[in-house]
């Protein structure tokens, strides 16, 4: 995995990166038109702070917490702001389609962690990192992913039997 | 990550999978993988749905990505710097007048204001010569980025005089536009010097040097003589138009210009080093 780039290369290496940024913010807003205004805000944030790179630091998992770091602080946000609109009664946004039956399968919580370390290939303490939760929490949330994509499975082969 | 010694199987399962457990808590599960048929099969399941899951989502990595977003983070801008210069230091003279001189200096800054707003009123709509042409230096751009935007896509046509004829390059530009100047090697950059062009841009003559890098994009390099004689301003300015980026500076003696594709990310640091030799 690349390690944080100088400044003038970071631009680039995140567009090398784009397809997997795009795939975690997909996981994280569950809305298509929210995926690339995410991206773009998570690089933006990165060009930014690319001056201060911790070292040996790996930039995927490190603009992987800056978007999710982002997307926590747009729906505390527009929570508020519909609370304060109409005292709270607008309902918070359910499971929205991934494009996919498999996926719509997993709940909002199961789904980014099974990303970080099912198909990334990250550990659950880089994980527990990135998404602000403990190892522990990592190890329930992949259990409940496995499950629920199993439950998918299972629900698929009976309709085709 | 605490001991799942006491979770439930299936929690010591995933775990497993994802070789997250201890090296004891990992030989108790493959010894009870040996002995247990029930956990094999649920492993087996657990398995099975980690692979519906990764390749649905590696299915998700051949999803096109958009130009716009390529090239709206390849020119994100980086943090400014702020640079403070040495500034020269300052008399602390400070003015003392006395009633007299207050008043003569009141009375011709009143006389002078009048005058000027007599013309102005007198002359309302009044244009100047200056007005009238116009911006030279937005001229001198627009036609820089509308002659790269037709050159760049000539292939056999991109020059008027090849590379291999360097030392008439020079002489050439250097006799018509009145810039001294040298042609930068810029294959440590990964760019070909494919040769160079005279145009006219803005009403002035313009040199320009074109490269080309490895996927074929073309770099160009454009000077004219001084537009508007002043200090020199080193300092550079990135102006995006459309698919085209001018990276634009000034020098002793010219004006000069990089044009590139707007989605070409090191289009900056390129023409700092361009400025640092030509």
């Amino acid at each position: 995995m690349n390690e944080m780039p100088a400044q003038t290369d970071i631009r680039r290496d995140l567009v090398g990166l784009l397809p997997q940024l795009r795939r975690f913010a997909a996981v994280l807003v569950r809305d298509a038109n929210s995926v690339d205004p995410l991206v773009v805000r998570t690089c933006e944030a990165a060009v930014e702070k690319a001056a201060q790179p911790k070292p040996g630091q790996e930039l995927l998992p490190w603009a992987f917490t800056l978007m999710r770091v982002l997307w926590t602080e747009e729906t505390r946000r527009r929570k508020n702001q519909a609370e304060r609109d109409d005292n709270g009664r607008r309902a918070e946004p359910g499971r929205m389609s991934l494009g996919k039956p498999v996926l719509d399968a997993l709940s909002r919580s199961s789904a980014p962690v099974f990303l970080l370390c099912s198909v990334e290939g990250l550990s659950y303490a880089q994980a527990a990192s990135i998404m602000g939760i403990t190892p522990d929490a990592v190890a329930v949330r992949m259990l409940l992913a496995r499950r629920e994509l199993g439950a998918e499975d299972s629900q698929t082969s009976e309709r085709r039997a | 990550m605490d001991s799942l010694r006491n979770a439930p199987l299936d929690m010591r399962l995933s775990a497993f999978i994802d070789e997250e457990l201890n090296e004891a808590e990992r030989q108790e599960v493959e010894a009870l993988l040996i002995a247990d048929v029930n956990a094999r099969t649920l492993r087996d399941t657990l398995e099975s749905a980690d692979r519906l899951g990764r390749d649905a989502f590696d299915a998700m990595l051949k999803a096109p990505v958009s130009l716009d977003l390529v090239r709206s983070i390849k020119t994100a801008a980086p943090p400014r710097r702020a640079i403070s210069l040495p500034e020269p230091a300052r008399a602390s003279w400070r003015p003392q007048p006395s009633f007299g001189v207050a008043m003569v200096t009141s009375l011709l800054m009143f006389g002078l204001g009048a005058g000027a707003g007599y013309m102005a009123a007198e002359r309302p709509n009044m244009t100047t010569y200056a007005d009238m042409a116009g911006d030279p230096t937005k001229a001198w751009l627009d036609d820089v980025a509308s002659y790269y935007r037709l050159y760049s896509r000539q292939s056999r046509h991109l020059v008027e005089i090849p590379a291999n004829e360097s030392a008439h390059i020079v002489e050439w530009l250097m006799a018509t536009t009145g810039v001294s100047f040298r042609i930068p090697d810029l294959s440590a950059q990964n760019l070909e010097f494919m040769g160079a062009r005279l145009f006219s841009a803005g009403g002035r003559p313009v040199g320009q040097l074109l490269y080309r890098n490895t996927e074929g994009e073309v770099i160009a390099i454009a000077f004219t003589k001084l537009i508007a004689p002043q200090a020199p301003d080193a300092q550079m300015r990135q102006i995006i138009r459309d698919d085209i980026g001018l990276i634009t500076w000034q020098g002793l003696q010219a004006n000069y210009v990089l044009t590139g594709p707007s989605s070409e990310a090191t289009l900056d640091t390129l023409a700092r080093t361009v400025a640092g030799i030509i």
